[in-house]
This record gives C-alpha cells, sequence and structure tokens, in this order.
C-alpha cells in the first residue's frame, strides 16, 4: 500500500501508515536491549522471568491479532500453548532427539500442529458470535484440558510426559530459552503489523465493527476469521512448545491453564485490545509483576488477586487500555495546540431521536 | 429503456406478521425509483430482500438477467447492486479512507487497484464533502455526514444500481440538499437509483418514477406528479395530499395514527 504521506490530508502523527524515524530507533533500541538482556542481567531468576514474558508477549499478541482485531473474544487459546506443548513433546519423543540447540527447529513445527488443531476449533467456535463464541471457546477448552488426560498414548495422561534434557549449565541454561521466546514475541508482534496494514486487517477490523455490513461490502467473514483463528493458533503453539521443552516435562494442567487464557487476554485489555503494542506493553508490565508476586508471596492465589484489582483499576480510568488512553491524551494535546481550541466537527448535529442509535453504531464492541 | 431490477410477487413474513404480500414493481436502467408508502408498509423488507439481507419465502428478484433471489449479500454485491441503509451503517472505529477501503474484496480482483486507490478513495470522499476528515474516525463523524460516508463506500465498489434507504432522514437541510445533488449527478453518468424516502420534497424533486407501496405490496407507479394524485395513493396516505406531508408526520410516532385511519 502507498504511503497517506502522498495524499493532500492533514497528517496525523498518530495515524500514519508508515513508521516514522522515531520509532524505527525506538524499535531498534528495545531489539537491542531485549537482545542483550541476558548477557547483562544473568542471574537465572531475572532470566526466567523474561523468558516467560516473552512468551507471554507472543501468546498476548497472537491473541490479540484474533480477538482484539476481530472483536471475538476467544478465552480458550490454552488449546493451541497446550497443543504446541504436547505436539513439541511428541516430536522429540518419537524422533528420539537429544537436548540442545537444534531440537528448538521443531518450535514452528509444533505451532503448525497447534494451527492444524486451531482449524476445526475455529470451524466450530466460529458458527457462533459474541457471548455465545466465548462460552464455546471456554467449553472447547475444557474438552482438551479432559483429552489430555485420558488420551493416554499422546499426553501419557496426568503421568505426564518427559522431554530431552539440555546439555546446558545453570548460568547459561536459561538464555537459550530467552532467545527462543524473543524470535517467537518478534513474530508474533510483526505477524500483528503485517496484518494489522494489510487489506486483510482492515477486513478484521469491519468484521469488529459491523459484520454483516462487511458481508454485505463482500469480505469473505468466515475465510478471513477462521484464517486469522488458524494464525493465532501456530503462534500460541509455539510459545507452548517452547514453554514445554524450558519446563523438561509436561502435564495436563500445566498445558491446558485456564488461568493462560484469562492472562493473555488481560494483558491485551491492559495494553489496548486491538492495537499493535498493547498486548507487548500488557505483557512486559503484568508479567514480571506476576511472577515476582508468586515469587515473594507463595501462598497461591494472591497474584490473582492482585490482577483483578489492577484490571478493575484499569477498566474504569482507563477503560481502552493504556496505549490508547495515552494516545487519545497526546492527540488532543497536539490538536488543541495546532488549532487554537477550534472544533474539527461541522456544524451538522445530529437530531436528538436518532443520538442513541448513531452512538449504538458507533459503540461496536465496547458496549 | 430496459428494467434493470425486477421484483416479481415477493412474499415475505415475520411470524404472523405479512411483511411483503405480492410485491412486484421494476426499476429502469438509468432512472431514479423512489419508493415510497406509510412506515410499515414493507419498503426495508423489500430493500433487504433485494441485496440479500433477508431471503423472500417466495417471488423473484431479477438484476441484470440475473436471478438473485435467495443469493446472499456479499454475491449480490458482487454483481454491482450496491446499499445504505436507513440508520448508516459506517465502521465507527476506521479512519473515513479505511471504511471507503472495505469493500475492496467485493469487486473484481482485476478492478481492485483502479478502483480502490488512494487517489480514487480521495476523489469519493471529495465528492461527497469530507476530504477534511479522511483520516478521522467514522464513528466521531454527525449522522448526516455518516449518511454520505456511507455513499461514498458504496460508490467506491462502482455498483450499476444504488439503493438508498432513507438518504435523507435525519439529516440538515444543507446535507439534504447535497445528497440530493449527487444522487442527480451520479444519475447523469449512468447510475440507477432506488430510493426509499419520507421527505416528499426531496423525492419529488429527484425521481423519475415513484412506486408507492402499502401493506406490503405496490398500489400504484408512476411519474410523481401523477403518483401525487393517484386516489389510491392518497387514501393511503392518510386521505390528504401530498404536498401538505410534514417529514415529522412520517416519524414512528405518527405511524400508529396513519395506519389507524384506514383500518
Amino acid at each position: 500500500m502507498a504511503s497517506s504521506a502522498s495524499l493532500a490530508v492533514p497528517a496525523d502523527p498518530l495515524s500514519g501508515r508508515g513508521l516514522s524515524m522515531v520509532r524505527r530507533v525506538l524499535l531498534g533500541a528495545l531489539v537491542l536491549f531485549a537482545i542483550v538482556f541476558p548477557f547483562v542481567f544473568t542471574n537465572p531468576a531475572t532470566t526466567s522471568i523474561a523468558m516467560f514474558t516473552l512468551l507471554y508477549v507472543g501468546a498476548s499478541s497472537a491473541w490479540n491479532t484474533f480477538s482484539g482485531f476481530t472483536g471475538y473474544m476467544a478465552l480458550g487459546n490454552a488449546v493451541f500453548y497446550g497443543s504446541g506443548a504436547y505436539a513439541f513433546a511428541n516430536l522429540a519423543s518419537h524422533l528420539h532427539l537429544n537436548g540442545g540447540m537444534g531440537i528448538f527447529a521443531l518450535v514452528p513445527v509444533a505451532g503448525l500442529i497447534a494451527g492444524l488443531v486451531a482449524l476445526p476449533v475455529g470451524w466450530l467456535a466460529l458458527r457462533t458470535r459474541r457471548h455465545t463464541f466465548v462460552v464455546i471457546t471456554i467449553a472447547i477448552f475444557f474438552i482438551f484440558q479432559l483429552l489430555a488426560y485420558n488420551l493416554h498414548a499422546l499426553t501419557n495422561g496426568s503421568s505426564g510426559m518427559s522431554l530431552p534434557i539440555p546439555p546446558w549449565d545453570a548460568q547459561t541454561y536459561n538464555t537459550y530459552f530467552y532467545l527462543a521466546a524473543l524470535v517467537v514475541a518478534v513474530v508474533a508482534v510483526a505477524v500483528a503489523w503485517v496484518v494489522r496494514r494489510s487489506s486483510f486487517g482492515l477486513e478484521l477490523l469491519a468484521i469488529r465493527d459491523d459484520e454483516d455490513r462487511a458481508l454485505g461490502l463482500g469480505v469473505r467473514t468466515t475465510k478471513v476469521k477462521l484464517a486469522t483463528f488458524v494464525l493465532t493458533g501456530f503462534l500460541t503453539g509455539m510459545c507452548g512448545a517452547i514453554y514445554a521443552y524450558y519446563l523438561g516435562s509436561i502435564y495436563p494442567p500445566f498445558a491446558f491453564e485456564a488461568i493462560f487464557d484469562v492472562t493473555i487476554a488481560l494483558m491485551a485489555f491492559f495494553g489496548g485490545l486491538g492495537t499493535i503494542s498493547g498486548p507487548v506493553i500488557g505483557a512486559l508490565i503484568l508479567e514480571p509483576v506476576q511472577q515476582y508476586i508468586t515469587l515473594r508471596f507463595t501462598a497461591g492465589g494472591f497474584s490473582l488477586i492482585a490482577f483483578g484489582v489492577l484490571f478493575l483499576i484499569v477498566i474504569r480510568f482507563m477503560p481502552e487500555g493504556i496505549v490508547p488512553s495515552l494516545a487519545g491524551v497526546l492527540r488532543r494535546r497536539l490538536r488543541a495546540r495546532a488549532e487554537g481550541g477550534a472544533s474539527p466537527q461541522s456544524s451538522d448535529s445530529p437530531p436528538p431521536g436518532t443520538t442513541v442509535s448513531a452512538a449504538g453504531v458507533a459503540g461496536g464492541v465496547r458496549s | 429503456m430496459s428494467a434493470l431490477l425486477e421484483v416479481s410477487d415477493v412474499r415475505k413474513s415475520f411470524g404472523g406478521l405479512q411483511a411483503l404480500s405480492g410485491c412486484s414493481f421494476t426499476v429502469e436502467r438509468g432512472s431514479v425509483t423512489g419508493l415510497i408508502g406509510p412506515n410499515g408498509s414493507g419498503k426495508t423488507t423489500m430493500f433487504n430482500v433485494i441485496t440479500g439481507y433477508e431471503h423472500a419465502d417466495s417471488g423473484a428478484v431479477r438484476f441484470d438477467g440475473h436471478d438473485i433471489t435467495g443469493m446472499p449479500a456479499g454475491k449480490v454485491g458482487g454483481l454491482g447492486v450496491g446499499r445504505t441503509f436507513q440508520l448508516s451503517r459506517v465502521f465507527g472505529r476506521l479512519t473515513l479512507l479505511e471504511n471507503l477501503r472495505v469493500g475492496r474484496r467485493g469487486v473484481p480482483r482485476s478492478r481492485r487497484g483502479e478502483l480502490f486507490s488512494d487517489q480514487r478513495c480521495m476523489e469519493l470522499l471529495d465528492f461527497v464533502g469530507l476530504t477534511r476528515l479522511a483520516q478521522e474516525p467514522a464513528g466521531s463523524l454527525s449522522y448526516g455526514q455518516r449518511k454520505l460516508v456511507e455513499l461514498a463506500m458504496v460508490l467506491a465498489q462502482e455498483p450499476s444500481v444504488i439503493l438508498l434507504d432513507e438518504p435523507a432522514g435525519g439529516i440538515n437541510p444543507t446535507l439534504i440538499g447535497q445528497m440530493a445533488e449527487r444522487i442527480a449527478q451520479l444519475n447523469k453518468q449512468g447510475v440507477t437509483f432506488l430510493l426509499v424516502e419520507h421527505n416528499m420534497e426531496f423525492v419529488m424533486g429527484i425521481c423519475d418514477v415513484v412506486a408507492v407501496m402499502e401493506r406490503g405490496a405496490v398500489i400504484a407507479v408512476g411519474e410523481p406528479g401523477m403518483v401525487r394524485n393517484d386516489p389510491l395513493v392518497l387514501d393511503a396516505y392518510l386521505g390528504g395530499s401530498l404536498d401538505d406531508e410534514d417529514p415529522v408526520a412520517a416519524a414512528p410516532s405518527a405511524a400508529p395514527g396513519i395506519i389507524g385511519d384506514r383500518s
């Protein structure tokens, strides 16, 4: 797509389709920092938290690419996380592979298998919308959890499966996983970025705002939704594979964890639903906090309570999440400065009778 | 002129309510056809049936030689039937430019580049006078402006017929004038229009032919001047003259009175 700079439109500093120079530099610095991080902060406790944070950056970003863009709130992505974990464990054990770097090559394969799982799951769940869709995804999650306990041939049931042990010493052990998680996180965010800027992504956003209208304009809504759902499954599955390899053994309650579903959604909400940076910022803030609280207060569940309180605060004061709220404040400031208080609205105001319905259309999923 | 759109004996009921009871009419190629009638006479249902948002119980809809009866909305649109909605349906959180681009997939692949180029999208926004707001989210626009965006969204796909559901409903007089002007201009370029509207001044001003619906069927068709003196039509509308009709009287709250007088 061509840049919008050629158009005779007053450029909005926050909605340009390309990346500004400042952003590019910031982004480069951020990635560079992420790469050198484990070599600077070598404490295994720190690198472990960092590794989990990156896994959640990837998983939350993947969740947002489907749910944030389409407005379909999936609460069963742990299905793909778990499928990726078990796919990885099965591949490693059936191929009799030894632990080491090479085995990371199986991560995308495990992702593909999770994507394959997402195909029938999406086909089924996407026959419904809104609340029904949410409930169906939760139900499918519990079915998978149950299957993990009972499909002994694939999961070894509740005894779990063990994975190859890498020959790395304790000091550098986390670094390998950290870098693998970084690659997956960058891929997930890059995918979200590419999707958002494509006409495909525009169709997802149109579905979010008014699915039937999009259908009438020729958007093949079913195909577009399913393709994105499978893409999300693939990315989430890769996160699950790294997770399984890191743990060294995998059990049904770890692979298929209900808290995972809530956490990735919460991170995206917290940072900014449907934005690229939202889930990244959400995960960067929430995952270290959660890990820290869990380490500090071993009493189970305390982090969940803290999360709940935090969530309520965000919803109350920044209902769109951190990124859109701050961007909105910034945009209003810039505009006020540029126009000296002049209103951009025309004098044509909606008649009293239509205000409610018009607001209803604009409100979309937010209500 | 040959008929571009042909509706024959369409019936549709919702539960016990017969919304369309053998509705037939044609829209000639190159015309601006008005579809008028009291509230509840089935105009919007007729639009929904034509554009695939509802399916007829029986009857047939033909467009440009194709049988489009029961065809899904996306396919009907792909053949060149564009429509707007009574309560304008724009994508509230997308910018105006993005709104126009959503319909990209609805046109043949070979024409996408040409129809959805940045330049043409901007031209369309210019056509409806909203260039200045190109990067604003559509949800921030006024009700009347949204109707214009909807028109531009439909125009982006270059349909051969456009169905407008109350294009002048609930918008200010300046925008009504602008809307009428745009419709006349497009019609000159060969676009056929079928429009539902309660504002009689608007209808009489731009329509070549007017079809009057009552209780789910077309009861009269003719030139605006003829229709407004047709006794059947006058009877349907309270027994009064159409010239007296105030747009406010056509608002939903007044509807029971209009229908009540008939029965």
